[in-house]
């Protein structure tokens, strides 16, 4: 059976020090263990619900569907996860440091619940893509997959240190060109 | 493969500067994948990995950065190839994974002082409630990031549905009192020089820091910081105060001037009560994290309130302490202000054109009108000029020579709000024995 790709990334404008990130935080670390569905469900409705608490102070970010995409899913967690193994480097060109990079990726059966779910909300003309309301659309979708049909999940919050940051410039620059202006 | 095993095993976990996160996959509905039973030690990683994610997790083990044991275990004991495990974890996730009751689903909560309509005379429906935490986010963008929703979003999440049938709305004696002083407040502040340089920081038992800040509307953005879940047996009565907030719902939308308005973090005082592991207690305490000293300043504050109740001590709760000394070293001006200060005065002594919900008497500061605005000369802070000729008080203020001081630091801090939850392992597979609050008869602590 083919499994379907969905995956979000929102760059989230919160310095060092911000309560929003530590709570963000707090709660991925919580969940960094075997769970059970109704966790699941928990970890991403807490998710969803920063996430939307921080959409206004998003202006970049990415998302995608991707029919057969087990190699996209693989590539997208592969990735990220790589990307950690060389130690962080912070933007030494003096550009304010203020910006996390939250992922959500996930794997799901084809023709089963989630699957139709997150195919609907993504059937959106290319004009919406951008727009703030569509990932927020997107976002409020999170929670209400139903765990049970989730093949895999991932949750990532880039850096991982409560004192470092992306700049702005570093995601708009070469390794993040596909994060789009949210609009 | 025991059916009580984990649907969603954790392959791979990161705790470091590089990266927070997990990536979880579904056993069930893998084919591909071994689905071995892990022990706690083969939990450390993926069940299959290729070799560029095996040396990416070997040079984790090297940092010592990574989590993937859920809590900590505290005891462990054997009998007949099965074994018990404590798992120490925070009360809010199981919680969350076992519902808002857990434990005690057929325990009550109690409605001390219940009525059956809000401040606004109009009674609650069950659409108000969901939306509660969007209803009461701060008005500012400034003030969201500080925002803690946890409290109002109970209502949504496991076992919200079966406690939001039995919420009532409540407004006991206190809370009225706790109201009319927050009026008084809001008195001074529309005479302060600029409001918005002005932060309270509001830490009275919760539903009369709610109604303070009630009172104080529109002339502060009230920014609530409730991280907990109401508990039938919980150490803090956290449903009163998420009561509370419902009943005075309608006057946190007012804002007319909303470049003017101070700041209110609203907390709720009995976050950090006393509990010794009582075992018919659930531990939902929790600590509260007010911003920055530099966030303050980037927002032009250059003033905090502190607001205690009276018959306390003049001390700084543990978990602000640090904070409110922070301020005091970057040059903002931190005073204490006691409810005691704030009393009634007789109906022959208020001035007609007071507007109040009291009919006949009304707060001052230290009793009356004249006494009332002397609060600016106390403190030394700038104010337009007062209707009435201040007064210097007959008696003492309450925290006069209170100046914050960072506190001792606290190891059980870490500890507030978790929970010990008795697991049954079984030849080899480790899962929920299910029996959290019933064999024990109660809460671990």
């Amino acid at each position: 059976m083919a499994d379907v790709f969905f995956g979000l990334q929102l760059a989230v404008q919160s310095p060092p020090g911000d309560p929003w990130r530590l709570r963000l935080q707090s709660v991925v670390r919580a969940h960094v263990r075997d769970l059970p569905l109704a966790d699941q469900r928990g970890l991403w409705g807490s998710i969803a619900n920063l996430l939307l608490q921080a959409l206004d102070r998003s202006a970049l970010g990415f998302w995608d569907f991707v029919p057969n995409g087990r190699s996209e899913y693989d590539d997208w967690v592969q990735g990220i996860e790589d990307d950690s193994a060389e130690p962080w480097r912070p933007d030494g060109t003096g550009a304010r440091m203020d910006h996390v990079l939250v992922s959500a990726m996930f794997l799901l059966p084809e023709h089963e619940a989630s699957a139709e779910l997150v195919g609907a909300a993504c059937d959106l003309p290319e004009s919406d893509w951008r727009r703030r309301e569509t990932f927020r659309r997107l976002v409020e979708t999170l929670p209400q997959l139903d765990f049970a049909s989730v093949r895999g999940s991932a949750a990532y919050v880039t850096p991982g240190g409560e004192r470092l940051a992306f700049s702005l410039r570093e995601l708009q620059g070469e390794g993040y060109d596909y994060l789009l202006r949210i609009e | 493969m025991t059916g009580a095993k984990e649907p969603f095993d954790l392959q791979v976990g990161y705790d470091q500067d590089e990266l927070l996160g997990g990536r979880w996959w579904q056993q069930g509905l893998a084919g591909t994948y071994a689905t071995g039973i892990p022990t706690v030690t083969s939990r450390i990683g993926p069940t299959r990995i290729d070799e560029s994610r095996r040396s990416a997790l070997k040079m984790l083990l090297g940092l010592g950065g990574f989590v993937v044991v859920a809590g900590l275990v505290t005891t462990r004991c054997s009998s007949s190839g099965s074994h018990t495990t404590t798992i120490d974890q925070a009360s809010l996730d199981l919680q969350r994974s076992r519902g808002l009751a857990t434990g005690a689903e057929n325990v009550a909560f109690e409605w001390p002082h219940a009525v059956d309509t809000a401040a606004d005379g109009t009674p609650l429906s069950a659409l108000e409630l969901h939306r509660l935490a969007a209803e009461l986010r701060p008005s500012r963008n400034l003030e969201e990031p500080d925002y803690g929703p946890t409290l109002f979003q109970c209502l949504q999440e496991t076992g919200g549905a079966a406690f939001s049938r039995q919420l009532r709305l409540v407004c006991s004696p206190q809370m009225r009192a706790a109201y009319g002083r927050g009026e008084a407040i809001r008195e001074l502040l529309e005479l302060a020089e600029e409001r918005r340089a002005w932060a309270l920081v509001v830490d009275l038992p919760g539903p009369d820091s709610v109604a303070f800040a009630a009172g104080l509307q529109p002339r502060a953005v009230a920014v609530f910081q409730f991280h907990n879940w109401p508990h039938p047996r919980g150490v803090v009565p956290a449903h009163l105060t998420l009561a509370a907030a419902a009943y005075y719902r309608h006057r946190f939308g007012l804002a007319p001037d909303a470049e003017q308005r101070a700041v209110c973090y609203v907390l709720d005082r009995d976050r950090l009560a006393p509990y010794a592991n009582q075992p018919d207690r659930f531990d939902n305490r929790y600590v509260v994290r007010l911003p920055t000293a530099a966030s303050l300043q980037n927002r032009g504050i250059r003033r905090v309130l502190y607001v205690v109740p009276e018959g306390q001590p003049a001390d700084a709760l543990d978990d602000v302490a640090e904070r409110l000394a922070e301020y005091a070293a970057a040059g903002i001006g931190v005073r204490m202000l006691g409810l005691g200060d704030l009393t009634l005065a007789p109906a022959d002594k208020v001035p007609g054109t007071a507007s109040s919900s009291y009919t006949g008497s009304r707060y001052y500061w230290h009793g009356g009108p004249g006494h009332h605005y002397w609060f600016w000369h106390h403190h030394d802070w700038p104010s337009r000029q007062a209707p009435v000729t201040p007064t210097r008080p007959p008696t003492s203020s309450f925290g006069a020579d209170w100046s914050p001081t960072r506190a001792r630091p606290r190891q059980d801090l870490a500890q507030v709000g978790r929970t010990a939850e008795p697991r049954t392992t079984s030849s080899g597979s480790s899962s929920s024995g299910g029996s959290w609050g019933r064999s024990s008869g109660g809460f671990g602590g």
